[in-house]
């Protein structure tokens, strides 16, 4: 059983962690998008994902959406961290 | 579609899965969508109302806008895998043949052909309101021989389709002159 002071420091431990694990997350999530941004460009680009008229606006969507939540996360982690 | 043809063969049309099916399978991705800003505005009127704990000291808004980003990151990463393994599903019906190609996976991609004279039997079924309603249900043709089943899941406009697949099938008998399910 952890006594208050050691609560304190367990608290102020993984507050200091923080910073690190959201970095971590952020380089997760990256690596994740740019994994499935290969392969949906390489389908995209073999197969035509989409209807007729859809066709170039479905990877613009995609790349648009995908790299704006990017930015969002990585604006909002810099504003955290710094 | 990166699918070859042969000499002298035509497409008649190409059959893909109704709308509605991607929107059973993306619908639960709306809801997840929307439980951030739920929450986070549940949480700030409830705060409002009961002024229970100091809101900017205890929840960083930097914090919620990372998580918040990164929870719909994942969605429209999911969105864009239903979409795609959507769109790569379908039937190419040909003058001469079925071709049925089923994406299972990104990586898993499975094309099987039926020549029209093979077929058996076409069966179409409609199963409940919202098919009935929005015309679409399964497409079943069976084959002669041990062969397995082509099912088309959720096809739009089915009887349509079933009739366009058997006036190919008696186009292709007569062509090759051979005699048809009915005459059996």
């Amino acid at each position: 059983m952890e006594n208050p002071l050691q609560f304190l420091e367990s608290i102020e431990l993984s507050t200091t962690n923080l910073p690190f694990l959201l970095w971590g997350i952020f380089g997760v999530l990256t690596f994740f998008a740019a994994v499935n941004s290969v392969i949906f460009f390489y389908h995209w680009r073999r197969y035509h994902v989409g209807s007729i008229l859809l066709t170039g606006q479905t990877l613009l969507m995609y790349v648009a959406s995908v790299g704006v939540l990017l930015f969002i996360i990585f604006t909002a982690l810099l504003t955290y961290t710094l | 579609m990166a699918y070859k043809l042969g000499a002298d063969e035509q497409i008649i049309k190409v059959i893909k899965k109704h709308w509605f099916i991607l929107l059973r399978k993306v619908i639960g991705l709306f809801f997840a969508f929307i439980i951030p800003f739920v929450a986070y505005f549940a949480i700030l009127k409830i705060n409002d109302l009961y002024n229970i704990i100091n809101f900017d000291l205890v929840i960083n808004k930097s914090l919620a806008v990372f998580f918040g980003a990164s929870w719909i990151l994942i969605l429209t990463l999911m969105f864009f895998y239903h979409w795609t393994d959507h769109h790569l599903d379908a039937w190419i019906l040909t003058n001469e043949r079925i071709v049925d190609i089923d994406q299972i996976g990104f990586f898993h991609r499975q094309v099987s052909s039926l020549r029209l004279e093979r077929i058996q039997d076409v069966t179409i079924i409609t199963r409940g309101f919202i098919a009935t309603f929005l015309h679409f249900g399964d497409i079943h043709v069976q084959t002669a021989g041990q062969s397995r089943e082509f099912i088309l899941k959720g096809a739009p406009r089915p009887q349509r389709t079933k009739e366009l697949i058997l006036r190919q099938y008696e186009l292709a008998i007569e062509k090759n002159g051979l005699s048809s399910i009915d005459s059996v």
